[in-house]
């Protein structure tokens, strides 16, 4: 769906309204949607799926995810959750995934950053300088 | 031998050493006619190298709040939606110096020609600020395209831009290679004669847009005339994507901003601009940028 100029600076407007000391507040999020969608104001679809966007983007950047090739034991999920905490803030949540293709290490992704210590990526690492 | 190993082993060693990787990476939202928009990528730069998939690279041209607008160079049909984009923290470079004088290029100066890779290990920046004009000399020197009415009536300088307008099929390329056979006989008597005062003039063809069958057509003229050895041609034809053929002149004069800095006199040719300003009216129209250019 193209989403019009008109409809990406009222979402970016209304984002701006839901957002509580630079963070997304849940409550605000919903009840600015479900006055999207009781109002009905023109291209309320385009606004909406515009503000769902920026609030998607928005939340990735405080949720990891945290890719690994063996699934891991509780105790060192609990250890990298709150290592991230500490470097990151406590509002940081993260999500686990086994992904035997990174064949060793962990591989972590929050928002548009990605740590990457995988051996999979040491070795394309190694193919592209030799 | 034993060396081959150690380099390898020193390799092996310091990427097993290496702590782990920050990348800044984001996920292709849209993809079409060679111009991606790219959720994330938060830190990228503007004309910064993006790497996409299978080898592929790309130039972050559009810079936005949420988003990235980039041109892909090569074969765009590979990439599609979702697939994820890394910046590389470079600038789009192309190989430079007196080892592409001989060969034809693409506008990521890779070989066209099936003569082996390119004997250089120097790169320059192919977007550039160029060069103020109290650094720049005065015109002292010309370039005689060997055309009497032109070198007689309107003569260029080495360090003018000349521009030739005219109707379809009026010689306007003809001009250009007749001067780039004029460079390679004065460089060949230059040479001959011993004289070390004498600054030979490198030429660099760039065809924009053009059929292949014309650029062989001006490949074998050169060759014939044994001028190919003082050109370079950056070939970017009418196959080639709109973002391949709008980065041409700027690979082209990338090469010849090498010779200039260091010391050596070069002529660019560009054919043609009309091309050109397609290329760019298409790019600049996907990525919702003015389409006019600054002159």
């Amino acid at each position: 769906m193209k989403i019009s100029r008109e409809a990406r600076r009222t979402a970016r407007e209304l984002f701006g309204l839901s957002l509580v000391d630079g963070h997304v507040d849940a409550s605000r999020a919903e009840k600015i949607s479900s006055g999207i969608v009781a109002a009905k104001p023109r291209s309320f679809l385009q606004i909406l799926k515009e503000f769902t966007r920026l609030v998607r983007l928005e939340l990735d950047k405080r949720h990891a995810i945290v890719e690994s090739a063996v699934s891991l034991d509780a105790v060192t999920t609990a250890d990298i959750e709150q290592n991230l905490k500490h470097k990151f803030g406590p509002d940081i949540t993260a999500e686990f995934h086994t992904t035997p293709a990174l064949l060793g290490g962990l591989r972590i992704r929050l928002g548009s950053d990605v740590w990457d210590g995988s051996i999979s990526a040491r070795l394309s690492t190694l193919s592209q300088q030799l | 031998m034993s060396n081959i190993l150690q380099e390898l082993e020193a390799k092996i060693g310091g990427i097993q050493s290496a702590s782990t990787t920050r990348t800044n990476v984001g996920t292709v939202r849209e993809v079409g006619d060679g111009v991606a928009k790219i959720e994330g990528l938060s830190d990228a730069m503007l004309n910064e190298m993006l790497e996409f998939p299978g080898g592929l690279y790309g130039l972050a041209l559009n810079l936005e709040e949420t988003e990235v607008g980039a041109i892909i160079l090569g074969d765009y049909t590979t990439v599609s939606e979702g697939d994820e984009v890394k910046t590389t923290g470079r600038l789009l470079q192309v190989p430079v110096g007196k080892g592409l004088l001989g060969r034809v290029v693409d506008s990521l100066g890779q070989p066209l020609d099936e003569k082996g890779p390119i004997d250089s290990t120097e790169f320059y920046p192919v977007e550039k600020l160029a060069p103020g004009i109290i650094r720049r000399k005065s015109v002292t020197q010309p370039v005689q395209t060997g055309i009497m009415a032109i070198d007689a009536m309107i003569p260029i300088g080495r360090g003018q831009r000349e521009l030739i307008i005219g109707d379809r099929a009026t010689g306007k390329t003809t001009i250009a290679i007749d001067t780039i056979l004029n460079q390679a006989k004065a460089n060949k008597a230059g040479e001959e004669s011993g004289d070390p005062t004498f600054r030979p003039l490198y030429c660099i063809y760039v065809a924009i847009g053009q059929k292949n069958a014309n650029v062989a057509r001006v490949i074998g003229v050169l060759e014939a005339n044994d001028a190919l050895k003082y050109t370079i041609i950056v070939s970017s034809s009418a196959s080639d994507s709109a973002t391949n053929q709008y980065i041409a002149p700027f690979a082209g004069a990338a090469i010849g901003e090498w010779f200039m800095d260091n010391g050596m006199d070069a002529l660019i040719v560009i054919d043609d601009l009309t091309k050109h300003a397609a290329a760019y009216r298409q790019v600049s129209r996907l990525l919702n940028r003015p389409s006019g250019r600054e002159a």
